[in-house]
């Protein structure tokens, strides 16, 4: 017996598949990560084609399959065209988006993580002050999957941190205080009194002040350090699109 | 994969399916029905398929200009191919994904100039960035003499991106040569009803003059 059923998703990775057939991620709101399979799409008269670009939000008919299953109809949302004409924006609409579907688990309603990844991308598309978004996502994707960094209290003791240490720990996900640093083994970073300042109100949830503010290159560093290192040691994954973001970013 | 695994089928089947299992659109189902078909014909049939494979591996390279497939020629030592060498336009490039591309474009005939093949497109996902493509051999080809650069890269964001990175390091040469991209747009044949909003947007944005005289 066929299951045909509905879902909203944002197209995260596209593949080949035999003569002119396509294979489909979709970050899906009611069912997380789908893998699906559009037939003919490779051809220049399907009726899919247009609105099954990679970074589209869809909605889509689909049908359950044994392996995969199969994209009957889909509708584009929104295409993020403005997101599509620039490099610097399409590479970090992709990380988002692969760092999305790295947490995403298959056959799993994950409105939050969905939400989440929409609204940053509306975001980059329309937004001016676009620096500190990708720390923002990033902050909050962590938190959503479990591994949410502490900055306003030492991660180890739970004491409150004095000024004058600032150490953050990647694999333990928090600032640490000095006893507690005394007795850490793992690699350190250190921090400055202002990436202190921006990370306290991402844990306070300040996102709008946040994305309002210009810091300096040296914070910028310091913070994708901070990142980088935790989504390493927390999720243990390596992401395909990160080499591509960081080559756009220093050219 | 479990069925490979199955103690039943003889190891060269295994091997033969594990191989077709490998090439692009084959899974695992296709692959079995492959090996079927292959047990099937004859030992001569075989013997020329698998010397058109071994062939293709000893006597094809790519062009040392703009990467396009070509036979080896023993009696040259300079690897360029009959489309480099050619009466062409020399002052246009088309820039294109794969040289299926360019079986394409000449069948068709309506184009002269050559060609660059980036043997793929920046797919940051899919883990394929700039370094992976063969741009920095069409960056060392683009001189004053180069009057017009085309992209005939896919219409799809893989497609622009590349478009878009090369045109940046482009910019950064000493050069200024007309940079063009195939128009987007609608099919011949397709139906407006069904059309998608890029496809519209681009097929408004791109339209041009229309002038019907007898």
């Amino acid at each position: 017996m066929t299951k045909n059923y509905f879902a909203t998703g944002i197209i995260s990775k596209s593949s080949n598949f035999g003569e002119a057939d396509s294979i489909f991620h979709l970050i899906t709101k009611e069912y997380g990560l789908v893998k699906a399979v559009a037939k003919s799409v490779r051809k220049p008269k399907s009726k899919l084609k247009g609105h099954l670009q990679t970074l589209n939000h869809v909605n889509a008919y689909l049908r359950k399959g044994k392996n995969l299953d199969l994209i009957i109809q889909v509708e584009s949302v929104t295409t993020f065209k403005s997101i599509k004409k620039n490099l610097n924006f399409i590479a970090q609409a992709c990380y988002m988006t692969e760092l999305t579907e790295s947490v995403i688990s298959e056959d799993q309603s994950s409105p939050e993580l969905f939400n989440l990844l929409v609204s940053s991308l509306k975001f980059l598309e329309t937004s001016k002050n676009r620096i500190l978004l990708i720390h923002c996502f990033e902050f909050q994707l962590l938190a959503l999957s479990g591994f949410k960094l502490m900055f306003l209290e030492c991660v180890n003791c739970q004491k409150e941190i004095s000024k004058n240490s600032h150490v953050f720990s990647p694999v333990q996900g928090g600032v640490l205080c000095p006893n507690c640093k005394k007795s850490e083994n793992t690699k350190l970073i250190n921090l400055s009194f202002t990436t202190l300042k921006i990370l306290r109100n991402m844990s306070r949830e300040n996102f709008s002040l946040l994305l309002e503010i210009s810091p300096p290159k040296n914070i910028i560093n310091e913070l994708s350090r901070i990142f980088n290192e935790s989504i390493k040691e927390l999720l243990g994954i390596k992401l395909n699109s990160q080499n591509f973001y960081q080559t756009i970013m220093k050219h | 994969m479990e069925s490979i695994n199955n103690k039943i089928i003889p190891k060269p089947i295994k091997n033969l399916i594990l191989a077709f299992s490998g090439l692009p659109g084959i899974g695992p189902k296709t692959a079995q029905r492959l090996t079927y078909f292959v047990t099937q014909k004859s030992s001569e049939e075989i013997e020329t398929l698998s010397q058109a494979l071994v062939s293709v591996k000893d006597h094809i390279v790519l062009c040392e200009m703009c990467f396009y497939i070509m036979e080896i020629n023993p009696d040259k030592d300079s690897r360029i191919c009959l489309i480099c060498e050619g009466n062409r336009n020399k002052n246009q490039i088309c820039i294109v994904e794969s040289p299926l591309d360019v079986i394409v474009i000449e069948n068709s005939g309506i184009y002269d100039g050559l060609y660059h093949i980036l043997h793929g497109a920046i797919s940051p996902m899919n883990g394929l960035g700039p370094n992976n493509l063969k741009i920095d051999a069409l960056i060392k080809r683009i001189d004053n003499n180069i009057e017009e650069i085309i992209f005939a890269t896919n219409p799809t964001l893989e497609g622009e991106a590349t478009a878009m990175y090369i045109q940046e390091l482009i910019s950064e040469l000493n050069v200024n040569p007309t940079i063009t991209m195939l128009a987007r747009g609608l099919p011949t044949g397709a139906d407006l009803e069904y059309s998608d909003f890029s496809t519209l947007s681009n097929a408004f944005e791109n339209r041009s003059s229309f002038n019907y005289s007898e």
